[in-house]
């Protein structure tokens, strides 16, 4: 088993309002992102930055409203709905947020394993990828009945039995403590090592983050830095912006006019004050 | 195999949900299986019901031919056993029994007809008081009642010689046996009328005696030619008898008609004759079930609509519930076939598995109210039409179940995953429904209107929907008025300092959908209010039926004893409080029938309907008995006539007679012999049962063969009458009254001019032409022509001047002339068909015995003395038979009308009970949305109990809403179509039909509903405020 790619080209999203009294909503505004097969990479952001957005166009379950996503070699925004859910069977894993919300909750782990591979599944998969996560011990467990961290480790088994090549997971520990957290976690990167699916994990767990290969922070529907390896940087977007890092935008009013130097050192931003230049 | 497992176990694990569904169906189907077992058992009540009181000989088939016996080589038998043998069939009939009879005159103290009778199996149905009873042999050997015997003096071992129809010779018969008859009554020998000895009724024909019976054999074999009828008569087995076999058996009497039809006739052999009544029976018996049908149809199908808009919001709640399961489908990428599955299979296995207990329970559901609402022993069977109608329920049931879950399963997986509804309404589509609706609304009353019907009586199914129709159309209007009067109301409510109403009010403008209860509510309410309306009336009108059909609450049929002359005096006595009344019946075949009442008792007493007639029962009372003038009494045993004759005619002999009527009501009549010019005086004893009265009185002329009255031949004479103990007393007292020509009225053409002259009546009399008859005088205690009431068909049969002179029988069987000017729609105990008269001056107009047709009865109040029948036995009158108006109005209780407006109001109140459950549902369906805002009002400070009191304030206009328009609509439908239904139009039998709404009654279940409306509101409010707390917040991200 190994991953896909996936990429994101100047993504645009609309939530459409009710044209009463409640506005359209641009939640992304032009997003450009790219990882590599097989890689870990950690979605951060504030609430409401759009990184659930993102994760939901990389899931197939929302469109673009412009721009372009590429699971692997599929333009999921251009596919049919048909087309997209086969896409979705065949390559894409989902982790919801609430643990409960990614199992049926009346059948067994293994019947939900098997339900999401139906697609893909000769009967023996399910148990294999039980086998190969050590998670055979829960196969007969009704899912309903489990804790929030076991339902957890389960739906990441479910979500890779089904897709299998991108695993794509909203704030996976979000409702857990610590020893639970650290099993989702330690599973996601089994998941990621072991199997080589490329994952991509939104989260605001700070553990998470740093146990990220590559973080990309999303900002006011934008890629604001992105990390590697503890260090934050900034990410020049395809129209050539740059989205100054929150410490830094601070000291900056909006309306406040830089002036952008370079040299060998790099670039240098410098306040531009109208009084002080005597104009 | 994991689709079917994932199923089942999610069954289990939503067993709420679950069970609410199955339930539902459950209800849905159940409640459309109802109709059909339910009319199939009424169609059988009704059959059952017809055929049992239907009269043995209209229920019998009579294979009959008239024919000449006595003919040598002729089987005259022939075809009426070949019928007979056609007919036979042992499912529907008891063999044939076949009787032969010749009319017959026999010359015993008098000359009497008779029958000479032969029938199947006498034997085994007479009691043999002496002698033996006949063999097979052809022997002129013949057996005779006791009653024969003993009235004509004849012992066994005696010779009868009766002369035999068709034949002057006389037919020698040994009597060999005295028999008595086993239930003369009874189903054996009701078809022949061989027990019917009776005195004559007219003067030209012979009193009868009973048959006499001889042997098929005997007759077979007679060298005498005479006439006599063949028949056979087929006694049906009516609890044989059941629905399917209708046709079947119309069939078979229409092709016996037919064979006979067809049959031979030769010069001495009519046409055989088919006879039976059951057809008209029949024919009656679909009218009922016709009546039963519009009936029982309409809330079935309401109750399915009903059921099946609550299956859709059950299945639409479930599905949103269950969506998660589709979402995590779609979001594996699972085929479309496994995502459908999961959307649907849930709710069409529990409506599949439904189906056949729905069914079964259905049909236990009959067979518990048949026995209430039919009566014990009703068959409830599972009739094709059932089967059918709970396929097409389940079929509705499983396209209301796809369309419910069809909007999750095309919803995109986002959509799904974030628990968002689409906030797209259909509004087009919902206003071209509500359009149609309020326009079906309309167009019914008006199609009513425009028909004519509304008002006429005449019966239209479209009466029955009336309420429902106008329910809906009204309530649709409110719901589409709501949003806008909520707005106006929502300043008032934002500077209130009514938190609760102020949420309330938002909440029924945000959704007008919610509001959509109204409709629901409003249209089973008013299906409800129209069937109690309806239900409470024709209970009512049942009850006032039967007791116009008894007339009065119990009836007493009484034989007096042989000194009671009056039975007015009798009841009088007996009850002195006046709660019982003597009345007596007069049925000649074929006539007017003649009920008479003792008019100072009826009020109260007997049944009247204040709508019976334009005038008050007080006036009509008056009327009756004001005619009458007061009797002329002779108290003693002697009367004197003294005549002083002023004029006679030159020609002929002027003859005196005199009239009196015994208190038996027997008259006497005295020829007191010539009455010469001058003083002339006759003395008689009185042989009438004392007090007499004089009721006639004759001045006639009598001629010989050759003689001729002068053209202005009259009489002239003053008349004294005078009594005394004995015709040799000395101290004669003038009879009261005699003298006074206000007692006396003429009769016969003519003229008479009376004038009282001292103590002396003065009498000038003429006949109209000489050669007529001399005009009499009768006593004007009895009026010329009885003032009557008579009844709406027999006032039919005459136009407006021959009303006044309408031809009847009185107690006696004498013809007597009624004034019917006043006109009822019903009599009591007569029905529409009958004259009603007054006791008193019916007595007065007898001038014999009671006949055989006039049955004496006391109508009983209900608060007569309850010891009033041995009260009665202590003045001489016996009770023979007595009718209970109760117990009339069990059988109307039995018919079909009956059965289905029983079943109409059942199946209004499960609407009810429906709609108030689907009203929860949908409460409950929202139950969840409805927790997250809460749940968010209550973290913004809001009080739970304002919570709460807001959504019962916004549950209670909802419900109230629903229970005005349903009220509302019921009462204006009742009001306009009640009388067009079928359960009353074209009533052609008893008293005018009542349709008065009951308010009292709709009053009280109001109130209980109000009661029932509060607790819903309170209960939905409390569940969804329990339900609303902060960790729906949680789950309301996404």
């Amino acid at each position: 088993m190994s991953g896909i790619p996936i990429r994101c080209e100047s993504v645009v999203h609309i939530y459409p309002g009710n044209g009463k009294d409640m506005d359209n909503v641009v939640a992304l505004r032009g997003v450009d992102l790219e990882a590599d097969a097989g890689e870990f990479v950690a979605l951060l952001g504030p609430s409401g930055s759009g990184k659930s957005t993102v994760l939901g166009l990389l899931a197939g379950v929302l469109r673009p409203s412009a721009g372009r996503v590429i699971i692997g070699e599929h333009d999921i925004s251009r596919i049919t709905p048909r087309a997209l859910g086969r896409l979705r069977g065949a390559l894409v894993g989902t982790v919801l947020q609430n643990p409960a919300r990614n199992l049926l909750p009346y059948a067994t782990v293994i019947e939900n394993m098997r339900f999401a591979a139906e697609a893909n599944d000769d009967g023996t998969r399910a148990e294999d990828m039980l086998e190969e996560l050590d998670l055979t011990h829960l196969s007969h467990r009704v899912a309903g009945r489990m804790s929030g961290g076991e339902q957890q480790r389960v739906a990441i088994a479910v979500a890779v039995c089904g897709g299998g090549k991108l695993l794509l997971a909203d704030e996976p520990t979000s409702q857990m403590d610590t020893s639970g957290r650290d099993e989702v976690v330690d599973l996601l990167h089994r998941v990621n090592s072991h199997l080589g699916v490329t994952v991509v994990v939104v989260t605001h767990d700070p553990h998470i983050a740093r146990q990220s290969g590559r973080t990309i922070t999303i900002r006011d529907g934008r890629v604001g830095t992105e990390g590697r390896h503890g260090r934050d940087f900034a990410v020049v977007g395809r129209d050539g912006s740059l989205q100054l890092p929150p410490d830094v935008r601070e000291q900056f009013a909006p309306g406040t006019m830089l002036e952008v130097s370079h040299d060998a050192d790099g670039i240098h931003l410098q306040r531009w004050d109208p009084k002080e230049s005597g104009s | 195999m994991l689709s079917l497992r994932l199923t089942l176990r999610a069954l289990t694990w939503r067993a709420a949900a679950s069970l609410t569904v199955f339930l539902v169906a459950l209800i849905g189907i159940t409640a459309a299986a109802v109709g059909p077992i339910y009319l199939h058992a009424v169609d059988e009540a009704v059959l059952a019901h017809r055929l049992t009181h239907a009269p043995q000989s209209q229920r019998d088939l009579r294979i009959v031919q008239d024919t000449t016996i006595g003919v040598s080589g002729v089987d005259w038998h022939r075809a009426v056993t070949t019928l007979a043998r056609q007919a036979d069939d042992p499912h529907w009939f008891d063999p044939p029994v076949f009787s032969e009879n010749a009319p017959a005159e026999w010359q015993g103290k008098q000359n009497y007809d008779t029958d000479i009778a032969a029938v199947d199996d006498l034997c085994q149905h007479v009691k043999v008081v002496s002698g033996r009873c006949l063999s097979d042999s052809k022997g002129a050997k013949t057996v005779i009642t006791q009653r024969t015997a003993q009235r004509q003096g004849i012992s066994v071992g005696d010779e009868l010689k009766p002369v035999p129809g068709g034949n002057s010779a006389k037919l020698p018969l040994q009597v060999i046996g005295v028999i008595t008859p086993i239930e003369p009554h009874g189903a054996f020998w009701s078809p022949w009328p061989y027990f019917n000895a009776a005195d004559s009724v007219f003067s030209n024909k012979p009193p009868r005696i009973d048959a006499f019976f001889v042997s098929h054999q005997f007759l077979t074999y007679l060298n005498m030619q005479i006439v006599e009828t063949i028949s056979a008569n087929l006694r049906l087995r009516a609890d044989n008898v059941k629905l399917d076999d209708l046709g079947a058996l119309r069939a078979r009497l229409a092709g016996l008609q037919t064979a006979a039809a067809h049959s031979n006739a030769v010069s001495t052999v009519s046409v055989p004759t088919v006879r039976s009544g059951l057809p008209s029976v029949l024919d009656a018996m679909q009218g009922e079930m016709s009546i039963a049908r519009t009936l029982v149809i309409l809330p079935a199908a309401q109750l399915v609509v009903l059921a099946i808009v609550l299956l859709y919001a059950v299945v639409a709640g479930t599905a949103a519930a269950g969506g998660h399961d589709v979402a995590l489908a779609k979001l594996r990428g699972r085929r479309t076939r496994s995502v459908l599955t999961q959307g649907l299979a849930q709710p069409v296995l529990l409506v599949v598995i439904a189906a056949p207990i729905a069914g079964a329970i259905a049909w236990g559901i009959v067979r518990t109210i048949a026995r209430g609402l039919l009566g014990a022993g009703v068959e409830v069977v599972f009739p094709v039409a059932a089967v059918e109608v709970v396929i097409a329920a389940t079929a509705a049931s499983v396209v209301a179940a796809v369309v419910a879950a069809r909007r999750i399963l095309v919803s995109p997986v986002g959509q799904l995953l974030r628990r968002t509804e689409s906030t797209a309404t259909p509004r087009l589509g919902l206003i071209l429904v509500d359009a149609a609706t309020v326009a079906l609304g309309i167009a019914g009353v008006v199609e009513l209107a425009a028909t004519g019907t509304l008002d006429s009586g005449s019966a239209n199914p479209l009466s029955a929907v009336a309420a429902v129709m106008l329910g809906a159309a009204i309530a649709v209007l409110v719901v589409r008025l709501l949003p806008l009067v909520g707005r106006a109301a929502l300043r008032w409510t934002t500077e209130s300092r009514r938190l609760a109403v102020f949420l309330a009010v938002r909440q029924i403008v945000r959704r007008p959908l919610g509001a959509r209860v109204i409709v629901l509510l409003g249209v089973a309410l008013s299906l409800a209010t129209f069937a109690v309306t309806m239900w409470s009336s024709a209970s009512y009108n049942r009850e006032q039926r039967a007791l116009e059909q008894g007339g009065a609450n119990t009836v007493l049929m009484v034989r007096t004893g042989p000194h009671v002359y009056d039975l007015r005096t009798a009841v009088d006595k007996a009850d002195p409080s006046g709660h019982s009344m003597a009345a007596a019946i007069v049925r000649v075949a074929r006539t007017t029938p003649v009920l008479a009442v003792d008019t100072d008792r009826f009020d109260g007493v007997a049944a009247w309907s204040p709508h019976d007639a334009n005038v008050g029962i007080g006036a009509i009372l008056s009327r009756l008995r004001s005619h009458a003038a007061p009797s002329i009494p002779v108290t003693r045993s002697a009367l004197r006539l003294d005549v002083k004759a002023t004029s006679v005619p030159d020609v002929g002999t002027v003859m005196l007679g005199l009239t009196l009527t015994g208190a038996d009501h027997q008259d006497r009549a005295y020829n007191l012999g010539p009455v010469h010019q001058g003083q002339n005086s006759f003395t008689r004893p009185v042989t009438c049962v004392l007090p007499c009265r004089i009721t006639g009185l004759l001045l006639s002329v009598k001629t010989g063969a050759k003689q001729e009255l002068p053209k202005n031949a009259q009489i002239a004479a003053t008349v004294t009458a005078s009594v005394a103990t004995s015709t040799t007393a000395t101290n004669w007292q003038p009879v009261a009254g005699f003298d006074q020509p206000s007692r006396w009225r003429q009769d016969g053409s003519g003229v008479v001019q009376l004038q009282t002259a001292g103590t002396a009546l003065a009498i000038r009399s003429q006949p109209s032409t000489p050669e007529s008859t001399w005009p009499d005088l009768l006593s004007a205690d009895s009026p010329a022509h009885l003032p009557a009431v008579v009844g709406k068909v027999t006032a039919s049969l005459y136009d407006g001047t021959s009303i006044h002179d309408v031809a009847a029988f009185g107690l006696d069987s004498n013809p007597i002339d009624l004034d019917g000017s006043t006109i009822a729609l019903s009599l009591p105990g007569l029905d529409r068909n009958g004259a009603m008269v007054d006791f008193g001056a019916a007595l007065a107009t007898m001038r014999g015995p009671l006949s055989p047709q006039t049955q004496l009865a006391v109508y009983v109040a209900h608060s007569a003395p309850s010891d009033l029948v041995a009260r009665l036995a202590r003045e001489g009158v016996t009770v023979t038979r007595t009718i209970r108006a109760s117990t009339l109005d069990d059988q109307l209780d039995k018919t079909g009308p009956a059965f289905a407006d029983g079943l109409f109001l059942v199946a209004a109140i499960l609407a009810t009970v429906l709609a108030l459950g689907a009203t929860v549902l949908a409460s409950a369906t929202t139950a969840r949305r409805r927790a997250y805002e809460f749940a968010a009002l209550e973290t913004a400070g809001v009080s739970r109990p304002t919570l709460r009191r807001a959504l019962a304030v916004e549950q209670g206009v909802l419900l109230v809403l629903g229970l005005a328009v349903g009220l509302a609509a019921g009462l204006i439908g009742a009001n306009l179509a009640l009388p067009n239904t079928p359960v009353f139009a074209n009533q052609h039998v008893g008293p005018p039909i009542d349709t008065s709404l009951p308010y009292g009654l709709i009053g009280v279940l109001t109130a209980a509903l109000v009661v029932v409306f509060a607790v819903t509101s309170l209960i939905i409010a409390r569940a969804v405020s329990h339900q609303a707390n902060a960790t729906r917040l949680r789950e309301a991200e996404a």
